[in-house]
């Protein structure tokens, strides 16, 4: 299926998957081994160090892709849209993955990474833009009346209907910002934004966005 | 990761990712995985983790040269009349090229690549008609905070008081304010000063 760009594989992939005879092969696979060892041996390093325990991993990345007559490679796709030091970068991270969850049975502590302890308590998107937007001000529902629940309960229903009207885009950005409280200079990384500004300006955009739907609707600040 | 892919939305496949990260996806099929991502934390954190993963391994690429000789020389002649032509005061130039992005952007002057000093770095960039004001930032890779600045200039020299750590890699980006409340960038620029 073409998506988008295009990327043509290495040279050594194509020499790899077509060679004939065991010899070439041979020699294809190694060259497009040392081509990539840096890429490998990062993403072997990226789940902790311990030379025995990178080693082995990287070792698990080459046993893997070598599996079935190169099956996992034969997948790449130039034409999906990535290019294949990118691909092979997820692939080999996924194979790491892979590795520890069948040598551990779970992610060791801190393979999973960084972002699991910076988001140890992930927020609701819904909640954190109530709070955002200052629409949420009630007093929580269990110390309050039956009535001051049900008006909670609307106002809850309502952000969320105004949310899914939404880009996806729009939902991703509130997301990283309010769920997972991402700094704006990764989210600006993550959408492929030039600058933090960029995410701070689309951003004031989609809550006044938000704040008009929410408007139109009947809800306009606390205690409404 | 889980099949089926960003058709069947249960999870997004390896090759979304690695698109997704190389933004080659055409606009449905990018909107489509941002629909998954934005209700999908699992997947977040996958893309999140990848990239950076990518980001690490990715060699320095040199940008495409944008303009000719005789923007070259018009940058040095910049370069002279803003910084003095004492021989230690010069940046590193390389080929002036735009940023990345379809929008007008701010021409770069450097530095980017390897090998430069790491202390009194130079960043120089085109300037932008009708800008009001700069705003230089540096942050370390790992996104710490080095350096801002605001101001009309578009050549700024790091003051003796940051000292940039030899064989580390460092972003930075300049950032213009238009008149007419609109931006312009140069985008996230890579660099390493030299051991």
């Amino acid at each position: 299926m073409s998506n988008g760009r295009e990327h043509a594989a290495p040279l050594e992939l194509h020499l790899l998957l077509g060679a004939p005879e065991e010899t070439v092969r041979e020699a294809a696979w190694e060259k497009l081994i040392a081509a990539h060892t840096r890429l490998l041996l990062a993403a072997a390093r990226s789940f902790g160090d311990g030379h025995d325990e990178v080693m082995n991993r990287y070792s698990y990345i080459l046993e893997k892709c070598r599996e079935s007559n190169f099956r996992r490679l034969r997948t790449f796709d130039g034409s999906s849209g990535a290019s294949f030091s990118t691909w092979l970068t997820v692939i080999a991270r996924r194979l790491c993955l892979d590795y520890e969850r069948t040598r551990y049975g779970r992610y060791p502590a801190g393979a999973k990474a960084s972002g699991n302890s910076d988001r140890a308590v992930r927020r609701t998107l819904v909640d954190s833009i109530a709070l955002e937007l200052d629409i949420d001000r009630i007093e929580a529902p269990d110390t309050d009346s039956q009535e001051t629940a049900l008006v909670h309960a609307e106002r809850t229903a309502t952000l969320r209907a105004v949310l899914s009207g939404l880009t996806p885009r729009e939902q991703l950005l509130l997301a990283l910002r309010f769920e997972d409280d991402l700094p704006a200079v990764r989210i600006a990384s993550i959408l492929g934004l030039p600058t933090p500004f960029h995410v701070y300006r689309q951003m004031n955009g989609v809550l006044a966005k938000l704040r008009v739907a929410l408007v139109s609707r009947g809800i306009d600040g606390p205690g409404d | 990761m889980s099949e089926p892919s960003s058709e069947g939305l249960k999870h997004l496949t390896d090759a979304d990712v690695a698109a997704y990260l190389d933004r080659g996806l055409s606009a449905v099929r990018r909107d489509r995985i941002e629909g998954h991502l934005a209700g999908c934390a699992e997947c977040r954190l996958e893309v999140l983790e990848a990239q950076q993963l990518v980001k690490r391994v990715r060699p320095f690429r040199r940008a495409p040269v944008w303009a000719g000789s005789m923007a070259a020389a018009a940058a040095v002649a910049l370069l002279v009349a803003k910084l003095g032509s004492g021989p230690g005061r010069l940046p590193e130039i390389t080929t002036p090229v735009r940023a990345d992005g379809g929008t007008s952007q701010l021409v770069v002057y450097g530095p980017t690549g390897e090998g430069m000093p790491a202390h009194r770095v130079s960043f120089v960039w085109g300037a932008a008609a009708a800008a009001l004001t700069y705003r230089l930032t540096v942050t370390a890779s790992d996104e710490a905070p080095v350096w801002s600045r605001s101001g009309p200039d578009t050549a700024v020299v790091l003051p003796d008081s940051i000292v940039l750590s030899p064989g580390r890699r460092y972003v930075w980006v300049a950032d213009a304010l238009l008149a007419d409340g609109g931006t312009r960038s140069t985008g996230m620029r890579e660099f390493m000063p030299g051991r």
